[in-house]
């Protein structure tokens, strides 16, 4: 496949993504009740947990934990799990096979006068498994929030006015200039006699690059005077208050018993 | 799935103690990023979001390099040169924050680092290298920005290899390579493959840009505004 295919494909893929997660945002499950806030910081106190665990029993348990907050929210387990393994960038395989014969220890087996290591096999276990299980969490996060919410939990962490706005309207236009970008892509296709080569590849990519830069910045000045005639005052409000439910206190009680207990385990307190 | 060059670190490659060090190197830099965006005139704001969906979009295109593969490019030194490096930085973070929340890709625990590779070193490098390139060598824009580009990224290649390499010194059980097999595999990977594309790319870029429109690319529409 070349350059155009490849492009227009990935761009397929991108919207397709954003569609897929956005439909399950709006079933009536655990995480999507959670107060957005709330959910932003227990994700990242989970993964930078999960992160931290060098038991593989742990890291099980909690790539358990994911899957029964996957239930909950009544996300599809089958295709959740199916996306968590597909989303394992294939270079972990690659980093982690290698390693079962590098890392020094007992022998396990040999295979074509290579030596495997039980730690070896542990050591790629653990960390398959703690990847497989931070990106767990993330397309939990990924598949329940809705993108206006998130923006306006970042507002109540204090990240200023200017990032939000730049970041709200960064993911309205990425999906116009995506359109923009598949319709360029299937046109030079349509009036394309053989393949690009990879240099021309490049090429035609920086001219692509250069029209949509060019785009953009008309785009920008266009956006700001229909801001203006709606009243824009340069600032931003959050669209919603946040409210903390039962549902919130009980999950973040949850969240911190569970990490800290994790935490008392690991270093040997319990 | 096809394999693809590009610099996102997921996580569970860097230890805790890598990621909790770049977070603390970010806020500094963060902070000089964002009081950079109080030079923008309120009519700027909204170009500088459509820019950064425009480098979230530079990351789609799928280049072809030797070797079969594919690879993606930062755009960093394009908005650097085009606009300015900070421009670069905060298009990045929000970049990479979007693509972590939003579709898995990069990691939260290893975000931090991810900004400084591809929002920090890349632009910064690759911008100042044009610029030297161009002021002091007199050299022609759009060479010196194919230049710019290549040396950016590889340098964000090796940064992302120390990061990598030095794991098994700090915690066993992340990246399992030492920094003599971890940078010389980033730095050769992206020498030969992403490097010369993105040289390519960001050199046609600001040809198609300085011949289209070259009102844009003589204001460097962002960073002499003020006063």
């Amino acid at each position: 496949m070349g350059f155009l295919e490849d492009t227009a494909r990935e761009v397929l893929e991108f919207t397709t993504e954003a569609v897929f997660s956005e439909r399950h945002t709006r079933k009536n499950g655990l995480l999507q009740r959670l107060d957005p806030r709330l959910k932003t910081v227990s994700l990242v106190v989970l993964v930078a947990t999960v992160v931290s665990l060098q038991d593989i029993r742990i890291v099980v348990a909690f790539y358990f934990l994911a899957l029964v907050l996957a239930v909950m929210s009544k996300l599809p387990v089958v295709e959740f799990t199916k996306r968590v393994w597909i989303f394992i960038p294939v270079f972990t395989g690659i980093i982690a096979i290698p390693s079962i014969f590098m890392v020094p220890g007992e022998t396990a087996f040999k295979v074509l006068g290579l030596t495997a290591t039980w730690e070896g096999i542990r050591w790629a276990v653990l960390f398959t498994l703690r990847v497989a299980t931070a990106v767990s969490y993330a397309i939990l996060f990924t598949m329940t929030s809705r993108w206006n919410e998130i923006v306006s939990a970042l507002a109540s962490f204090r990240v200023p006015g200017m990032v939000i706005t730049i970041t709200t309207l960064t993911y309205r236009y990425v999906f116009l200039l995506a359109k923009l970008l598949l319709d360029a892509m299937h046109s030079r296709r349509a009036r394309l006699a053989g393949e690009l080569g990879m240099v021309e590849s490049w090429k035609e990519a920086g001219k692509h690059i250069g029209a949509t830069f060019i785009k953009a910045n008309a785009l920008g000045e266009d956006i700001y005077y229909a801001m203006l005639s709606r009243g824009y005052t340069n600032e931003v409000q959050p669209i919603r208050e946040f409210r903390l439910g039962k549902v919130d206190y009980a999950f973040s009680i949850v969240t911190a018993l569970v990490v800290l207990l994790t935490l008392a385990f690991t270093r040997g307190l319990l | 799935m096809k394999e693809v060059v590009k610099l996102h670190i997921p996580d569970g490659y860097l230890g805790p103690y890598t990621c909790a060090f770049f977070y603390l190197i970010m806020i500094p830099i963060w902070y000089k990023a964002f009081r950079w965006l109080k030079n923008l005139k309120p009519s700027q704001v909204p170009l500088l979001g459509v820019l950064t969906a425009f480098s979230f979009l530079v990351m789609m295109y799928n280049m072809p390099v030797p070797g079969g593969t594919t690879a993606h490019i930062v755009g960093g030194t394009i908005i650097a040169i085009l606009i300015s490096p900070w421009a670069a930085t905060v298009s990045l973070t929000i970049v990479l924050l979007i693509q972590a929340l939003f579709f898995g890709d990069g990691g939260i625990t290893t975000y931090a680092a991810n900004v400084f590779n591809m929002g920090v070193v890349l632009p910064f490098v690759g911008y100042y290298t044009y610029r030297f390139l161009t002021r002091r060598l007199k050299l022609n824009e759009i060479v010196s920005a194919g230049i710019g580009a290549y040396v950016g990224i590889v340098t964000a290649a090796i940064m992302a290899g120390i990061e990598l390499g030095i794991q098994p010194y700090l915690q066993p059980g992340y990246c399992p390579y030492p920094l003599r097999v971890s940078v010389p595999a980033m730095a050769i990977a992206h020498l030969v493959t992403a490097g010369p594309a993105a040289a390519v790319v960001t050199a046609a870029v600001v040809w198609y840009v300085k011949k289209s429109r070259p009102d844009l690319f003589a204001m460097r529409t962002i960073t002499k505004t003020r006063g």
